[in-house]
């Protein structure tokens, strides 16, 4: 009930979709807190969704506490609730040990389905076989990494972590400004970051990659061409280096389950905060507002009318999202868009009142 | 770990400038006035949600406004967006 009366004083329903949740589910999700308690059934009949999605949406709700189910009623938690619960569900991952589980499963799952060929636990460094070699430490992997990349025309990655480390960022940024200088394609399917800003600038992406989030990622994996692919030797122990596996079934089977995940991640940038970038006139009005000018002075500068320059800024709230003057320069300073000249360099003063 | 990914994890688009910003602290009353604030209340339904006057809701944004050196809503936003100091997307 307190749902109902939120909705009517117009609180907004979050995309549960920013939160690694499914559009399927979302939409499920929307319905149930905007209409109330369904059937299974008839969330099916009005969404024409086939049962089976509608099954797999609620499903997922429910492993999200997001939805609770009464005989076959389901109803929805607040939105406030659901949120938290998919937060938490998030943080469970920062647990690597379930990437490493998983990392063993995929491993095991190769060497049970092709059986009879090698898949050699790797022991010492060097070729094991002829489609198998052990890199067995850091430093031997960037060098093989660096020969391997060479003339690729795609890169399949997947990333379980959340956050890199000062030298792999280094490294990995300097391996891929040497893919994006060959016009390699990347798609990288990662794992949403534990604290997402709205409105941060490091949602921007190079237009080289292609980027898509999964809250359950399979292991760490890079595969080039589809004919190389490397997997850490042991998942918690990353300093052990990588195998590389040119093993065509091998490759086929983890290119495969790239796929598999790939289709059922989603893209950080549908129902998140759409890049923005402003117009040359839109930065004019936002750099002189930022100096502290009005929107009369801003307009007698630029030459141009009042009225111009409120049309700009309510165009330019409206692809943000913000309904006021206060929450377009939050969003825009978040950004790194703009700032006010003088509070750069103006550290002496902080802290003042606190 | 270190492959195909920094692109997305922040080497574009990223800047300095925060790290040349100064360093203020906000009350917990602060805190939840810029929160409200944010989400796009009024200065009057947020007076109302902390249970404060509008005139205690006036003065601690121009107590903030002077302790960043900004003269309006459009700058103390600016300001806080560039020091993070806006509240979570979703809390």
């Amino acid at each position: 009930m307190t749902i109902e009366a939120a909705l009517r004083i117009g609180t907004a329903v979050p995309s549960l979709v920013r939160w690694g949740v499914t559009p399927d589910a979302d939409l499920v999700y929307r319905t149930l807190v905007t209409f109330g308690p369904h059937t299974r059934r008839r969330l099916g009949v009005e969404l024409s969704m086939p049962a089976r999605r509608v099954d797999a949406a609620l499903a997922e709700l429910r492993e999200a506490g997001s939805a609770t189910v009464d005989g076959d009623v389901w109803s929805a938690s607040t939105p406030a609730a659901a949120v938290a619960g998919l937060r938490r569900r998030r943080l469970r991952l920062l647990d690597p040990s379930a990437v490493a589980v998983s990392h063993r499963l995929v491993v095991d799952g190769l060497r049970a389905r092709l059986g009879a060929l090698a898949l050699p636990v790797p022991a010492f460094g060097g070729q094991l076989t002829d489609q198998v070699r052990y890199l067995p430490t850091r430093e031997l992997t960037r060098l093989r990494y660096a020969e391997l990349l060479r003339g690729r025309r795609e890169t399949l990655t997947i990333n379980p972590e959340q956050a890199f480390d000062a030298e792999s960022a280094r490294t990995g940024a300097a391996f891929d400004q040497q893919l994006i200088a060959q016009a390699t394609r990347m798609r990288v399917l990662g794992v949403p970051p534990a604290d997402r800003d709205a409105f941060s600038p490091q949602e921007a992406h190079h237009p080289a990659y292609q980027v898509r989030e999964s809250l359950a990622v399979p292991l760490k994996l890079i595969l080039l061409d589809r004919s190389v692919a490397l997997v850490p030797a042991d998942p918690e122990r990353i300093e052990r280096g990588y195998v590389e596996v040119s093993h065509p079934q091998v490759v086929r089977a983890l290119a495969d389950l790239f796929e598999k995940h790939w289709s059922e991640g989603s893209d950080p940038n549908v129902g998140a905060v759409e890049p923005i970038r402003l117009t040359p006139q839109e930065q004019a009005v936002v750099d002189l507002l930022a100096l502290g000018h009005t929107d009369t002075t801003t307009a007698a500068r630029l030459r141009i009318s009042a009225r111009s320059v409120t049309n700009i800024l309510r165009r330019l709230m409206d692809r943000l999202g913000v309904e006021n003057r206060f929450q377009l320069g939050l969003a825009l300073g978040a950004m790194s868009a703009a700032t006010p000249p003088h509070l750069l360099g103006a550290a002496s003063d902080q802290d003042k009142a606190s | 770990m270190w492959l195909s990914a920094v692109g997305y994890i922040g080497l574009w688009g990223a800047s300095s400038m925060e790290e040349t910003m100064p360093r203020i602290t906000l009350s917990p009353r602060e805190r939840e006035l810029v929160a409200l604030l944010s989400r796009g209340h009024t200065d009057q339904e947020a007076a109302v949600r902390l249970g404060i006057s509008p005139r205690t809701v006036t003065a601690l944004i121009r107590g903030l406004m002077d302790r960043l050196g900004v003269d309006n809503r459009f700058q103390l936003g600016l300001a806080l967006g560039v020091l993070r100091k806006g509240p979570a997307d979703d809390d």
